[in-house]
């Protein structure tokens, strides 16, 4: 515990016996003097011990004050680190801009370089067929001005036989826009008309309950309540592949051969009317390409096969395969050692009670400008045959 | 200076940005970019890349396009390093974790029937037990299949390859050492046996090398809007051996018999030549069409009126399996419980053979997979027959019993008949059929399995105060009442080596009977016929 200290005047008894010098004497004067018999050097400090009360009022206060200074030091170098923070974001951020325009400057002095060769090309080979174009690449980091006016669109889903969802979008400002629809992890880019509205079907080969989300041009988001009307009825197929080659998932139903009714493809897909009817006419369950794709463009390509059930049938066996060589010969950089040497592809199947198996596979390169053998057209060990039992 | 992560994309956020991809699709795969200074990363959604650029969808920054020259890309779902590359296909799923099996290059070779259907499925399951990513690769010979297995990434990935060229090639490469795994739909030929021995490779024919993955049976199919429904054993003889060669010559519309067979590596042909046609002293006619694809071949005759052929039950598809008449009145369906019990004429195995237990780790772990009850669930989903005993009640088996009567005055006895039917009418049949080696007492490599099962069954709750009926049979052969006592003293042999293997006295009540050659459950007429009947059953109360 700290002591207080005090100096009595005029109570202490004189003690002593030393002698006063000049300078102190001189020293005293009216008013302020001492008593002349006060010797202030003989004034004994007398320690008074504080009050509990007035010891722990000061424990507090001292307590408050480190508190607050502690306080204050972190709030402002956390304050320090945030300002250097936002520092370091702009920088990069600038860093990653300039970049980007640097890239993209140099993919258009690319493509002005090709495009320029491709037309003294095309000038030296007259015979020569058009130029295949890359397809554009937006990149957009600014909110557009009408965004702020634009109200939200009017979206609406409606569940539609074979297991998609019709999904409809009007928003008169945005017209010609592009929206993006993601499924699961699948991203589908539409666009929307001259009316800003669009219509579409989205196949539900993960099910019904996958989060689904519309993105419009702007950013602007909205989930999507994926109705569906008939998913315990129906088996979907689907395979999913990046590489920009063209494959078909063919299925023959019941031992059915190329060119019959029950060889379902991308170029003879049936509709689910068509697929509806066989159903009612022989008991049998029967399918129907509910989506399909050219692999011509960027990015994912998904191909679905739908088979409506019949509930009666016992026994049967849909043989499925991939045609990697439905467009003729291996050629456009998908052979041997090119860019697409390898097709990599998902498979998806979604069985009418819910299950949903994933596989993977791959499919080989063929020498460029060279046919795949027949042997190797209707590959079966990737997609799984389906087997209906009771 | 520290490095500075930008976050891009999470599950639940969508980039403010839009790439176009025309009417086209993209897949949301996650990439981080690293600047090669190394002071600055960033991830967002792949969109494309090639060996100058990536273009990525990131959150805060929308569609970027970043010079590879600068650039790396670091994580797990950038393209692979060298080939130019597709932005990888994603699990639409949560990935399971992955567990190393240290890398392997392990090679399958052998039977259709089993690397066609059965074993793609069980390294499926295996792979998924493990938690390991599985990717086939097709091959242009689409009886080839490759599986890479990926596991930690400085160990590489293994990589199983599967030959399903037939049964015989199982054992040729086996002595080959190109292969350490043989699939085979028949048991191995003393011949094979002996070129593997001297191959230093040891005797296949023992427990630990063959091992019983399934069961299966041939069925002969005819296409499902064939007026055929059954047909007697001599006219299937007749028909593959090409002696009656047109549908009129049975009463039919006329038509010229198309016939279908697998090629003659296949063990499915094997067991039907030495069941159906070596058996009855006759070959394949050369007029028959030939495949190594069981499934190949079931569709062809499922879409030919004309067509008959024969395959696994597995590979029965979209064709029509025939009843089977038997010389001495027996008619057999292709049931499961008829071929889980080995009682049906076709009945086979299945069988994987190695050269005692595998060194690789991951030819162990197969392995043990594949000869576990939880595989057992893969075989029967794989349409195979699986080993898990089941129960069929007397009314089931009550038409074979009966056939007894059938049977000349020498081989029947009124009493042990009677006595039969009161010891089995008020019992269920359990699959588990115990049969020995040829000419012998001896339990062969499936009864062995089985026993171990039967013991497992048998100490359960459901099982631990049944009454347990072990009925002893032989063949024809032979004095009755010499056959009777044969028949008592096999029965007493599984009942040797129930207990040897764990069952106690106290388990269960277990009755030990001999009926000779009562109930056939073939004719008698054939070897492998005689072998079939030599057998113990169980049934149970």
């Amino acid at each position: 515990m700290r002591s207080l200290t005090v100096t009595l005047i005029g109570l202490a008894a004189v003690g002593g016996s030393e002698p006063l010098n000049a300078d102190d004497s001189a020293g005293l004067t009216a008013g302020t003097k001492k008593p002349w018999f006060v010797d202030p050097r003989r004034l004994p400090e007398i320690t008074v011990l504080p009050s509990p009360e007035a010891v722990e009022a000061a424990r507090k206060a001292e307590e408050q004050k480190r508190v607050l200074d502690e306080t204050a030091a972190r709030l402002k170098a956390e304050e320090e680190r945030h300002i250097a923070q936002e520092a370091e974001t702009q920088r990069q951020v600038k860093e990653l801009k300039r970049l980007n325009e640097e890239a993209k400057a140099k993919a258009d002095e690319d493509r002005a370089r090709a495009e320029a060769e491709a037309r003294q090309n095309e000038a030296a080979k007259p015979t020569a067929g058009p130029a295949a174009k890359s397809a554009p690449i937006r990149a957009s980091t600014n909110i557009p001005a009408y965004a702020l006016t634009c109200p939200s669109p009017a979206i609406s889903t409606e569940p539609t036989q074979g297991g998609r969802t019709k999904i409809a979008v009007k928003s008169s400002c945005r017209a010609n826009q592009t929206i993006e629809v993601k499924y699961g992890p699948i991203v589908t880019a539409r666009a929307l008309d001259g009316t800003g509205s669009a219509e579409f079907l989205l196949d539900l080969f993960l099910g019904g309950e996958v989060a689904a989300t519309l993105t419009l041009a702007d950013g602007e988001q909205h989930p999507l309540a994926l109705p569906a009307q008939d998913l315990g009825d129906v088996t979907k197929v689907a395979i999913i592949w990046n590489s920009k080659v063209n494959l078909d998932l063919n299925a023959f139903e019941y031992a059915a051969v190329t060119g019959e009714e029950g060889y379902v493809w991308a170029g003879a897909p049936r509709d689910v009317a068509a697929a509806a009817a066989l159903v009612a006419r022989d008991g049998r369950g029967h399918g129907f390409m509910s989506s399909t794709d050219d692999g011509q463009h960027e990015g994912a390509k998904v191909e679905v096969f739908t088979l409506m059930r019949s509930k009666g049938q016992d026994k049967g066996t849909i043989a499925m395969a991939l045609d990697y060589a439905a467009s003729g010969t291996a050629s456009n950089g998908a052979c041997a050692a090119g860019s697409e040497a390898e097709v990599a592809v998902e498979v998806v199947v979604r069985d009418f009670d819910g299950a949903v198996s994933h596989e993977n596979g791959v499919i080989p390169a063929v020498g460029c400008a060279s046919a795949r053998p027949a042997s190797g057209r209707y590959l079966k060990g990737i997609v799984p045959d389906l087997r209906i039992r009771h | 200076m520290s490095r500075t992560v930008v976050k891009i994309w999470t599950s639940a956020g969508i980039a403010a940005a839009l790439v176009v991809i025309g009417a086209g699709a993209a897949i949301a795969t996650e990439v981080v970019l690293r600047l090669k200074s190394g002071d600055l990363q960033i991830s967002g959604e792949l969109v494309s890349s090639d060996k100058t650029k990536y273009t990525i969808n990131s959150r805060s920054l929308g569609s970027l396009t970043l010079d590879a020259a600068h650039f790396d890309c670091i994580s797990a779902g950038c393209p692979k390093e060298g080939a130019a590359a597709p932005a990888p296909v994603p699990a639409a799923h949560a990935p399971e974790p992955e567990r190393a099996i240290g890398p392997s290059q392990l090679s399958i070779s052998g039977s259709n029937t089993v690397g066609n259907l059965l074993m793609p499925a069980l390294i499926d399951a295996y792979a998924a037990k493990t938690g390991t990513k599985l990717v086939k690769v097709v091959s242009t010979d689409p009886l080839d299949l490759d599986f890479r297995m990926a596991g930690h990434q400085e160990q590489g990935a293994s990589v199983i390859a599967l030959h399903r060229h037939g049964s015989a090639t199982a054992f040729t490469d086996l002595a080959k050492q190109v292969a350490q795994v043989g699939m085979s739909s028949r048991p191995i030929k003393a011949d094979e046996a002996q070129k593997l021995i001297e191959a230093r490779l040891g005797d296949m024919r023992l427990p630990g090398s063959e091992h019983i993955l399934a069961l299966d049976g041939l069925v002969v199919l005819v296409a499902p809007d064939s007026p055929v429904v059954s047909l007697p054993m001599q006219t299937i003889v007749e028909i593959f051996s090409g002696q009656i060669t047109d549908w009129s010559q049975l009463g039919l519309p006329a038509g010229p018999i198309n016939v279908y067979a697998p090629t003659p590596e296949s063990g499915t042909f094997d067991t039907f030549d030495q069941l159906v046609l070596k058996a009855n002293k006759v070959a394949l006619t050369p007029n028959a069409k030939r495949t190594a694809n069981h499934a190949e071949q079931s569709d062809w005759v499922a879409h030919d009126p004309l067509g008959i052929g024969f395959a696994g039950i597995a590979y029965q598809r979209n064709s029509k399996a025939v009843l089977i008449q038997s010389s001495c009145g027996l008619t057999s369906s292709p049931s499961v419980f008829s071929m889980k019990t080995e009682d049906y004429p076709l009945a086979r195995r299945l069988f994987l053979y190695t050269s005692g237990r595998p060194r690789d780790p991951l030819a162990q772990g197969l392995l043990d997979f594949a000869l576990s009850q939880q595989a057992q669930t893969i075989v029967k989903q794989s349409d195979f027959i699986d080993q898990i005993p089941e129960l069929a009640p007397y009314s089931t088996q009550a038409d074979r019993i009966a056939n007894s009567t059938n049977a000349p005055a020498e081989n029947f006895d009124a009493a042990l008949m009677a006595t039969l039917t009161d010891d089995l009418k008020s019992r269920e049949r359990l699959s588990v059929t115990f049969r020995f080696q040829t000419a012998s007492s001896v339990l062969d490599n499936k009864a062995l399995a089985d026993v171990k099962r039967l013991v497992e069954l048998l100490k359960s709750d459901d099982y631990v105060k049944k009454s347990i009926l072990l009925a002893g049979f032989a063949d024809s052969k032979g004095l009755f009442s010499v056959n009777a006592e044969l028949s008592r003293s096999r029965a007493k042999a599984v009942l040797d080596a129930l207990r040897a293997n764990g069952l106690s006295s106290t388990q269960s009540k277990i009755i030990v009977k001999g009926y000779g050659e009562l109930a056939p459950v073939a004719c008698n007429d054939t070897q492998e016929s005689l072998q079939r009947n030599r057998r113990v059953e169980v049934w149970v109360r």
